[in-house]
């Protein structure tokens, strides 16, 4: 079937009969194909490695130790809405569900170093794994407040000395966990340096007194933190 | 309704005790006294719709919830992989956590979402009552992703 204006024509179904080179040829186009756009230079690449294929291979399975987690152990990895400075909202936890804290830095052992801080909200140095914690979008200035000394070993429990069994059962005063002087006066030195920076923030220390609070009408899948 | 200064003036007595009232009501002391005392939720409400069923049997092991103010299936998102409770009351008293309270928990996870309207699979610890039917479940807000 001919093309109407050209000097080709249809097989059918789509399919034309000369070709393109064969189309140009009878348009004598090909004399000015020289004139044609370059090909473009060729890259210079880099020698490819030979691959050395090794000479034995082992027909028997050998048992193989399985991988160590000690070499490889990385930190959990921090949601990216969490950056130092971050008011978060614990969600969790028998005495501070609700409370807003501030997020101070990210612990060796992967749970969040926050703190309220203690003189605002009661929420002392504390760790907090990220999944019970919903980060604001607020961000608080803590390059002040220099945490770099607090690990996860400042959170160890003192041993209590050791008593024998009896002294044990007989002893009527429950010796209750005292918090040691140290902490409190790191406490102290953390939030001195951000109770600075909250202050300049209007309303932000009366929003971190409060808590947070779900009401009639207030959905979390609609909200923006 | 506003009160201008120019109206204050004529106000008389007893409005004026009003007015301090209100006033009062917006001060540091008051606003704390409201927060200590109402709503302290953190989770999200539901309603047990009943189980996962086709039309003539249905499978005890999934529960379906119908999670308030979600309508779509992106809704329902946010809320897959969230831990859930049924609470209900016991009439002898069970310890939770140092106290002794006659509420008793079945303890599960939202598992997909279930339709395109909000709706969402959960699975318990144990298999749901079928008194649970037509209840409010808590859908907590951990394990959280935002």
């Amino acid at each position: 079937m001919a093309i109407r204006g050209s000097r080709n024509h249809e097989l059918g179904r789509g399919v034309v009969a000369l070709s393109r080179t064969a189309m140009q040829r009878k348009r004598s186009a090909w004399r000015h194909r020289a004139k044609a756009a370059k090909k473009p230079e060729k890259k210079e690449r880099a020698p490819c490695k030979l691959k050395s294929e090794p000479r034995f291979y082992r027909c028997d399975d050998v048992k193989r130790p399985l991988r160590s987690r000690k070499k490889n152990i990385k930190p959990t990895r921090l949601r990216p809405s969490i950056t130092p400075g971050t008011v978060l909202i614990l969600i969790a936890g028998r005495r501070f569900k609700g409370k807003r804290v501030v997020f101070l830095k990210q612990l060796d052992s992967g749970l969040l170093l926050v703190t309220g801080p203690y003189a605002v909200n009661g929420v002392p140095l504390r760790r907090v794994n990220q999944v019970y914690v919903i980060a604001t979008s607020l961000k608080v200035d803590v390059s002040a407040a220099d945490c770099s000394e607090i690990n996860d070993s400042f959170f160890a429990r003192a041993s209590a000395p050791k008593k024998e069994d009896s002294e044990r059962f007989f002893a009527t005063e429950q010796v209750k966990s005292q918090i040691s002087d140290e902490k409190k006066e790191t406490q102290k030195k953390i939030d001195g340096s951000l109770i600075k920076a909250i202050g300049g923030v209007s309303h932000l220390k009366g929003y971190l007194r409060s808590r947070f609070t779900l009401k009639r009408g207030q959905y979390p899948h609609e909200m923006k933190f | 309704m506003v009160i201008t200064d120019v109206r204050k003036n004529r106000l008389n007595k007893y409005q004026k005790k009003v007015e301090k009232k209100i006033a009062g009501f917006h001060s540091r002391k008051y606003v704390r006294i409201c927060e200590q005392g109402s709503s302290r939720r953190l989770y999200a409400l539901a309603v047990m719709g009943g189980y996962r069923r086709g039309q003539r049997r249905q499978h005890m092991q999934t529960a379906l919830l119908k999670i308030e103010g979600a309508f779509t299936k992106d809704d329902a998102a946010f809320y897959i992989g969230k831990r859930c409770a049924f609470v209900y009351r016991g009439k002898a008293k069970s310890r939770i956590i140092g106290k002794k309270v006659p509420f008793r928990a079945i303890w599960g996870k939202v598992t997909r979402a279930h339709g395109n309207s909000g709706c969402v699979r959960a699975k318990f610890a144990v298999n749901l009552p079928p008194q649970a039917i037509g209840k409010r479940v808590r859908i907590m807000l951990y394990p959280s992703r935002i």
